[in-house]
């Protein structure tokens, strides 16, 4: 399976107030995940760009997409002044590349997704956990979506 | 550029540079002055917000008066205010924009609002008041990737665009990759005047594809597996400038290619460079060779309106105060790009500056 497809495989166990919480060093697949949800929601792919420099990214569909990236950012105070809490009480779907810089301020209950480079080229892994009731129930629906393709070998889902 | 009557003052705070200029109707720059905040926010190994909106805060009425000292026009006699209001940092452009709402009000000159890309845009006509239309116009800096077909200042199509990393992202992520300085890009450009470009041959991600949309996440992952395997297996023989030439060389022939083919497939025969990367050597000396074989005019702004800047905001303000698309008091900011807006040949009341 492939990073995007993850993605889009994703989108259709999401509920509006969804928070994934994504972590993993540059060209792990982040933004090729969020580009793959991105698609599954409806958003035209084209459109779907890393948000490094503009940081916020909005993106109108039926349940939207606020897509957030926090690599030029490295203090806690440099990312509250983005007021980010709003938007994890909107009915949004939230995505947060390089959430590892906001650790405490990450909401309870929150999609935890870790990416890592194989050990060959072109592999990545993803560990994916949940850290309260939602975001526990979201993989077990992710788990029972992908248990129907037994040849998925991708990703590594725990609780 | 059409010609209008008067002084406009341009104001820019979308993201990491105060800026602040006066410019002619007829495009002169009276006055373009500029606080880098890059000293800020070297530290930091890239923009932070919040020091961002504050530095803004500090600087803008300074330079303010600093741009209309130089010009020798009083407030008074501006014939308009052109202000960035998106897309952009919100803190940082609401800064700019009450500012130049407050300005406007006191002194009882119009306002007008301008999105930081149709400024980028208008510095192509700003450098060169011979520019020809229509014309396809690639705009390349740290956040965005565009091929804007521009038919006359004010009216464009974007036609092609990157489907993932902006050019200056790639070349700031390579140079942390390669452990260079922030900001990236000029790092890269001085270390590669030593190397060889073709050193490494790295993949220049949709060169060949008939569409207009360019790619850069393949091309970091592939210095990423080149630098892991380097470290796998001990040593090389490239050195750190030649690393840089080659990763440059394979962003510079995708923006040059796709900007040349989009100008064959659109029938224009003049084309532009603006925005930060712009600025960078070997994409000025390339384009320029190619273009000129091809027989298409290249208009390359000078590095100091490529970079962010308040002229080529006062440049764009000049249409809209031509087309009286004033701003109301209530105008706002906006963040992010407004694509669905953006993406529709703009009628000519619609104002995107100005939602």
């Amino acid at each position: 399976m492939k990073t995007l497809e993850l993605g889009q495989q994703i989108a259709k166990i999401l509920t509006g107030g969804s928070i994934l919480a994504l972590t993993g060093e540059l060209g792990s697949g982040k933004t090729q995940f969020t580009r793959g949800v991105g698609i599954g929601l409806g958003i035209p792919e084209e459109h779907i760009t890393s948000p490094t420099f503009t940081l916020i990214q909005e993106y109108p569909a039926t349940i939207p997409l606020i897509h957030i990236d926090l690599y030029r950012l490295e203090t806690h105070a440099d990312i509250q002044s983005l007021g980010l809490s709003e938007y994890f009480q909107t009915p949004y779907i939230v995505i947060i590349e390089w959430a590892d810089r906001m650790q405490r301020a990450l909401p309870s209950d929150s999609l935890r997704l870790q990416f890592s480079h194989g050990e060959h080229h072109e592999v990545r892994v993803v560990d994916i956990q949940g850290t309260g009731s939602k975001s526990r129930e979201s993989v077990n629906r992710l788990n029972a979506l992908l248990s129907q393709n037994p040849d998925n070998d991708f990703p590594r889902i725990s609780r | 550029m059409q010609t209008f009557q008067g002084a406009i003052l341009g104001i820019e705070t979308s993201c990491d540079e105060t800026a602040v200029a006066v410019l002619e109707g007829n495009g002169g720059i009276l006055a373009n002055v500029l606080d880098s905040q890059i000293d800020v926010h070297v530290s930091y190994g890239g923009v932070v917000p919040e020091l961002a909106s504050r530095r803004h805060m500090e600087r803008l009425e300074h330079l303010t008066q600093e741009a209309l000292k130089q010009a020798q026009i009083p407030l008074s006699q501006l014939q308009g205010i052109a202000v960035t209001n998106g897309p952009g940092l919100v803190g940082a452009l609401i800064v700019g924009v009450n500012f130049a709402k407050a300005l406007a009000y006191a002194s009882g000159v119009s306002l007008v609002t301008v999105n930081h890309l149709e400024g980028h845009l208008a510095s192509a006509w700003l450098a060169d008041p011979g520019f020809t239309f229509p014309a396809l116009v690639l705009i390349a800096s740290g956040g965005h990737t565009h091929l804007a077909l521009v038919s006359e200042p004010g009216t464009y199509q974007f036609i092609g665009w990157t489907i993932d990393d902006a050019a200056g992202e790639a070349f700031d992520k390579g140079a942390k990759m390669l452990g260079l300085p922030y900001p990236g890009g000029p790092a890269i450009d001085r270390l590669a005047q030593k190397g060889s470009a073709r050193a490494v041959s790295f993949p220049r991600p949709n060169l060949h594809s008939q569409d207009l949309q360019f790619s850069f996440s393949g091309l970091k992952t592939s210095l990423l597996y080149y630098l892991r395997d380097v470290q796998k297996t001990g040593h090389t023989k490239v050195g750190v400038e030649d690393l840089a030439a080659s990763y440059q060389e394979a962003i510079v022939d995708v923006l040059c290619e796709k900007l040349l083919q989009g100008a064959r497939q659109s029938l224009v025969r003049s084309v532009a460079v603006v925005g930060g990367v712009a600025a960078n050597s070997r994409l000025r000396e390339k384009l320029t060779e190619r273009a000129r074989t091809q027989g298409i005019s290249v208009v390359l702004p000078p590095r100091s309106l490529c970079t962010d800047n308040a002229a080529m905001i006062a440049a764009a303000g000049v249409e809209k105060l031509r087309r009286k698309e004033f701003a109301s008091w209530d105008v706002e900011v906006f963040s992010t790009l407004q694509w669905k807006t953006l993406l529709k040949k703009r009628a000519d009341h619609a104002g995107v500056g100005t939602v």
